[in-house]
């Protein structure tokens, strides 16, 4: 049922992890391009310097968790990578679109159409009901009504809550709101997802359930990147990069990543 | 997207809405007294209209400026009669003595409005004979004591209507005149004239709106001391359209007459100057109230403004959600001022509501002190100018807040807690 949401097509084997040196899978184009990101803060006098001439490729179709502990550049990096903020210097390629020289209209529209965003507060809209939160990035997006309607019943379904369409956040259990939090990050169908903590305000057993529907939204083809500092949760990535300093320290395709019991 | 702008402001006021009711309350209290002062003076000027039709577009009311008017000035007889004779355009002219006074018999005694009249009068002002009759050539020309009283004067004065062949004694400034009753008319429509004339109360109280009676002109000099000086005669121009040549003709023979003609002691008023003065007062009324509204809409659009600043502050996290989905920063922009214009505009059209609820209970109120009957009248003008005030107040009050809604920074917005 998934497949419906497919990022970029692929075949399913395509998410194992790749043990090529290089990081590159060959037939692949970098959904995510950085090259040389360099990011400071300031306040007043002082200067923070989030990111240091960080590049990253993703490639479709990869999960990839970034690690670090507070105050590593990870939530910067996130900022940048999903379009929210800009880097001082260094060059995007989001998708084959230079980010870089993208005012705050057309950033908005690549938020729209390329980036879906699961936060760890979840951030639905409480006055709306899941569906109508679902068709949020729609409205934005211009899709027409009866279009709208049936993409977010749609994406509702996938994450299993299409009994749920009508109830509100506060009525839904916090596994179901950030599964809604997902069908909405899912139903313009972007080329890239972003988990920002997506379970760091659930319990272990809704975590665990949360991460099998991004590993199921991993193998139908979705480009996923979580941002973590929860070694059991990067754990269901297949290539992590840690990042320290606002430098990665650590770029690795599943080597150290223990094997989530999948599919059983 | 306008659409949905509309369903999310509607949906954003219903969450608070006690707080969007008295953020309105400014513009509701400043549409709602233009439109009250509006849709009455609208009203006041058709009673008017209506009452002056009686008159008629052919009248025209000549009058002694009392400024400039030394004794030998005014109009006399002489000089109606002149009139009557001399100028083509001139249909008919007539002048009437009037009087406040009192009439007795058995039962008591009550406060009258002594009109004498004479014959021209009736082409001006209808008398509808109930009982009896009007009077004869020859009462109006030798001053026979007879008088016509109004139904209401009748029914107070002997306790029933056909008084025809009574007796009724008329009194004014300490002058008797006993009378004989010829006819019963039907009362006049006395609102306006006790308008004019001030009284107001009770019909049947002695302070009350006299009631109506008519005697021939020269009969009513015999208690009217008038010194055969008139102040104001009334002329009816053979048509309409030349209602201004026969006031400028009978100006012209009365300054002929008395030679004063550099000291324009006359003045004609039509219909038209009439209505003109009534203008004038209700147009000084509107503005000024609209004045007092105008500060009421900018007192209330600082209150949408504020209020709106509260809704960014509080919905801060919102606005970074939807912007992290992809709502542009025109996408919020517009997300507020739709708001605010909803809630200006709202405001607008509770305050034509309750406008024309006050202009109906005032006129209510008026009608039933006796003071005056004006029926509100709301011109689909009033209420575009109304609704287009109300969503200007929106738009100019609206934009402050809605840009910074529109420029917050994704991120900061998605922080805030």
């Amino acid at each position: 049922m998934i497949k419906y949401f497919l990022g970029t097509k692929k075949e399913e084997n395509e998410n194992k992890p790749q043990e090529e040196s290089t990081g590159k899978p060959v037939e692949q184009h970098p959904v995510i391009a950085l090259r040389n990101a360099w990011k400071t803060y300031r306040t007043g006098a002082v200067e923070l310097t989030a990111l240091r001439r960080i590049s990253i490729h993703i490639f479709a179709g990869e999960f990839t968790a970034i690690m670090g502990s507070s105050g590593s550049g990870k939530s910067t990096l996130m900022n940048i990578l999903g379009c929210l903020d800009q880097m001082d210097s260094g060059s995007y390629l989001l998708n084959g679109t230079d980010i870089s020289s993208l005012n705050q209209e057309d950033l908005a529209f690549i938020r729209n159409q390329e980036i879906g965003f699961v936060f760890q507060s979840f951030n639905l809209l409480n006055k709306l009901t899941l569906q109508e939160n679902v068709e949020l990035p729609m409205i934005y997006g211009a899709v027409n009504r009866g279009e709208r309607t049936r993409r977010a019943l749609e994406a509702l379904d996938a994450v299993g809550l299409a009994s749920w369409a009508r109830h509100r956040p506060n009525e839904v259990s916090g596994g179901q709101i950030q599964r809604a939090a997902i069908a909405r990050a899912i139903v313009m169908r972007p080329a890239l997802l972003m988990a920002d903590e997506p379970t760091g305000n659930l319990d272990s057993r809704t975590s665990r359930d949360i991460m099998e529907l991004f590993i199921q939204l991993n193998r139908s083809g979705s480009t996923i990147v979580l941002i973590t500092h929860e070694k059991e949760i990067s754990a269901y990535a297949n290539r992590i990069i840690r990042v320290e300093d606002g430098e990665i320290v650590l770029d690795s395709f599943g080597r150290d990543a223990p094997k989530p019991e999948r599919d059983n | 997207m306008l659409l949905e702008s509309i369903k999310m402001a509607v949906s954003s006021l219903m969450a608070n809405k006690m707080r969007a009711l008295l953020t309105m309350l400014g513009i509701i209290v400043g549409i709602a007294s233009v439109i009250t002062i509006v849709s009455l003076g609208e009203g006041g000027k058709n009673e008017v209209l209506g009452q002056f039709e009686q008159i008629g577009a052919s009248t025209v009311i000549i009058q002694v400026r009392s400024g400039q008017a030394q004794a030998g000035d005014y109009i006399n007889q002489n000089d109606i009669e002149a009139i009557r004779t001399r100028i083509d355009s001139v249909k008919h002219v007539t002048a009437t003595l009037q009087t406040v006074g009192h009439a007795s018999t058995e039962m008591g005694r009550r406060r009258i409005y002594l009109s004498g009249i004479d014959a021209d009068f009736i082409e001006f002002s209808p008398i509808e004979i109930v009982y009896g009759r009007l009077f004869t050539e020859i009462e109006y020309l030798d001053a026979f004591p007879v008088v016509i009283i109004d139904r209401a004067g009748a029914q107070a004065l002997f306790g029933r209507e056909n008084v025809v062949g009574e007796r009724l004694t008329v009194e004014s400034s300490g002058r008797l005149l006993r009378t004989t009753i010829v006819g019963v008319c039907e009362s006049v429509a006395s609102q306006f004239s006790a308008f004019a004339s001030g009284f107001g109360g009770d019909m049947d109280d002695n302070r009350g709106i006299p009631f109506f009676v008519y005697s021939p002109f020269v009969t009513a000099r015999s208690i009217i001391d008038d010194n055969n000086r008139l102040s104001s005669i009334n002329v009816m121009a053979v048509e309409p359209e030349r209602v201004d040549e026969a006031g400028a003709a009978v100006i012209r023979l009365l300054e002929m007459r008395r030679g004063n003609s550099e000291r324009s002691v006359y003045r004609s008023q039509n219909l038209a100057s009439i209505l003109d003065q009534i203008n004038n007062v209700i147009n000084i009324m509107t503005w000024f109230i609209s004045t007092v509204a105008g500060i009421s809409l900018v007192v209330g659009g600082i209150g949408v403004m504020n209020i709106m600043l509260v809704s960014v502050t509080e919905r801060t996290r919102e606005i970074g959600i939807r912007k992290a989905i992809g709502a542009t920063n025109t996408d919020i922009l517009f997300q507020f001022m739709t708001e605010s214009v909803i809630l200006t505009l709202l405001g607008g059209m509770m305050g034509i509501l309750a406008g024309l609820g006050l202009a109906y209970g005032i006129s209510a109120a008026a009608e039933s002190l006796g003071v005056a009957q004006i029926t509100p009248i709301l011109s689909w003008q009033a209420i575009v100018i109304a609704v287009a005030f109300s969503t200007a107040v929106g738009l100019f009050f609206g934009i402050y807040p809605a840009r910074k809604a529109a420029r917050l920074h994704p991120i900061d917005a998605l922080r805030h807690q």
